[in-house]
């Protein structure tokens, strides 16, 4: 497989064999698959396909959008700039992110280059980690999406912002407590020279960061998606706390755009509504898709602790939001 | 990233967009594909400036590497992030791999069969009476969705009026194996998409009455049918993935057509 060989060739100076095994395992695996399904199963692999390159080139855009954005606050705000204008206490910060990212008609794969360029631009980086939760879950795009998923049901557009706000700002404070959180780096650079060179190479690094983990993402879900039966949700069903649990891992694995999940959930009648309200506070925030991305700009480390703990909140946060408004 | 911008821009200004995503996508798809080219074009420009000026002499290797866009800036960086990112980037390649070995096409009777009993069953708004009535002014057949076709036969107050006319319905066959439950049933398919085609949600008739046997799994019709609410599941049973019925009065195969799914909005 020459896609194969040619990861292994430039993996020799190895700065984390770790990482470099990771990766190369994925690709193997991954170039492996059409072997693998050309020997039993054809339609398997062009559903596999289908679902992988609908994934990336769905993600595409807002992925330029996010790079584009991060690299114009890369080229023209000096580095540290925005710690002047941020609310100076963590307490007051995180909020104010939240409802900022309501405003970002973005998708979850443009938070994530824009919010590693906050916190190299003097955000705080809990004020960012908010931020980059919030968005993708309470933009207007998604709340009307939702309301249209949810005809006459209101209650459930407006529990999903209260539970996915609460969720980002508990994980946002909660991060803002630990004694390594301002060690958070973005694992972009700096770039020297004119701005329109600063501009084209901040937009090349980050895309082909974000970019490659985007794709790994993409082909973990195809697998998921291909091999897990559609119809395994519906035998599993479950009651109360059961279907919460399912419903909150359906959306870590099929890791749905935000903007679509809305009419996936309202077409899982036989769940509780506060198990649908899970699927749609955890999708936007901790997917697979997501994950990689995150382990792209900040580091595997950091995606290994923020993952659960996103999970966890996000959970507790519909669990607790679905029972007082549904 | 060339590449990839070169592969956006493919997708989106041919028909093969609408395989995998919503045609409302198509403008964005685009743009993001030429912005992606354009920068890919001036950095790899600016490199081979960089290059005949200063041989670059510590980084043999990365010349095997092709169109690597990080060659040219990792001269004023730490090799390890640089490698470190480049091995991510390559990964970039495998969309490319896929659209050329895998060549995926749109989700067919294989995935329909695997979706069976979790049709969408959303609560979709569509009220049949307007709709038919202005057919009946005109005098036409009405040409209907499936998707409002479906949910119309599942209201217990619109599926009478449903019944009372013969409809149009555009979607591709799907036979039963001869080893299945109930032999030679025949489906008329197609997926509803949301966003793009990871949502793709199943819709379903069943067909009673002749279906020639020359047309196969996968050919594309377009159907006269007259729905029949004997046989078809009211709403509560649709949420456990039964699909309505309708009687078959003619069939015409027709060539897939250019949008295979129908959208959820607009």
């Amino acid at each position: 497989m020459s896609v194969a060989t040619a990861i292994r060739t430039t993996s020799e100076p190895r700065p984390s064999r770790g990482r470099a095994l990771l990766v190369g395992s994925i690709v193997t695996f991954v170039a492996g698959l059409p072997t693998f399904f050309n020997r039993t199963d054809l339609p398997a692999l062009e559903n596999w396909g289908t679902i992988h390159l609908a994934l990336v080139l769905q993600a595409l855009p807002f992925l330029v959008l996010g790079v584009v954005v991060s690299a114009v606050l890369s080229t023209f705000v000096a580095p540290g700039a925005m710690a002047r204008v941020v609310p100076r206490t963590t307490i007051v910060a995180v909020p104010v992110a939240a409802l900022a990212a309501a405003a970002l008609p973005g998708c979850e794969c443009s938070s994530v280059p824009v919010a590693g360029r906050l916190v190299s631009r003097g955000v705080p980086p809990a004020a960012a980690l908010t931020f980059l939760l919030a968005a993708p879950a309470i933009n207007p795009i998604v709340l009307i999406a939702t309301s249209v998923a949810f005809p006459g049901r209101p209650e459930m557009v407006a529990a999903r912002f209260v539970a996915s706000f609460l969720a980002a700002t508990v994980v946002g404070l909660l991060w803002s407590r630990r004694r390594d959180a301002s060690t958070l780096r973005f694992r972009g650079h700096e770039h020297t020279g004119t701005p329109a060179e600063r501009f084209t190479s901040t937009v090349t690094h980050d895309f082909v960061q974000a970019g490659g983990f985007l794709v790994m993402g993409a082909a973990i879900v195809a697998t998921i998606q291909t091999v897990v039966a559609p119809t395994t949700l519906q035998r599993l069903g479950g009651q109360g706390v059961v279907a919460v649990v399912l419903l909150s891992l359906a959306a870590f694995a099929m890791s749905l755009c935000s903007e679509a999940d809305a009419f996936v959930a309202a077409g899982m009648a036989q769940f509780s509504p506060t198990a649908r309200l899970a699927f749609l506070v955890v999708g936007p925030m901790v997917d697979v898709k997501l994950v990689l991305m995150q382990a792209g700009s900040f580091g595997r480390d950091f995606a290994v602790r923020f993952a659960p703990l996103t999970f966890v909140c996000a959970v507790a946060s519909a669990s607790l939001v679905g029972w007082v408004m549904l | 990233m060339l590449a990839v911008g070169l592969l956006a821009l493919h997708v989106g200004l041919s028909d093969r967009i609408l395989t995998f995503l919503r045609p409302q996508m198509r403008p964005y798809l685009v743009i993001s594909g030429a912005v992606l080219a354009v920068v890919a074009v001036v950095v790899l420009l600016a490199e081979q400036r960089v290059a005949s000026r200063a041989p670059v002499t510590t980084r043999g290797t990365d010349a095997d590497h092709g169109g690597d866009e990080h060659r040219g800036h990792d001269h004023d960086h730490d090799h390890d992030r640089g490698h470190r990112a480049s091995r991510a980037g390559w990964m970039l390649l495998l969309p490319m791999f896929v659209a050329v070995v895998v060549a995926p096409g749109t989700l067919g009777a294989w995935a329909a069969d695997r979706q069976r009993g979790v049709m969408f069953a959303g609560t979709y708004d569509f009220d049949v009476g307007p709709f038919l009535q202005a057919h009946a002014i005109a005098g036409t057949v009405p040409e209907m969705r499936l998707i409002d076709f479906s949910t119309a036969a599942a209201d217990e107050a619109d599926r009478a009026q449903l019944a009372a006319v013969s409809v149009q319905l555009t979607g591709f066959i799907n036979r039963s194996d001869a080893d299945a439950e109930v032999p030679d049933e025949v489906m008329l398919d197609r997926f509803i998409v949301g966003c793009c085609v990871a949502d793709a949600a199943l819709l379903e008739v069943r067909l009673s009455g002749e279906i020639p046997m020359e047309l196969e799994s996968e050919q594309w019709v377009v159907v006269t049918v007259r729905f029949d609410p004997e046989a078809s599941p009211l709403a509560t049973d649709v949420r456990r993935g039964e699909s309505p019925v309708a009687r078959v009065e003619s069939v015409r195969p027709i060539d897939p057509p250019n949008e295979p799914y129908e959208y959820l909005y607009g």
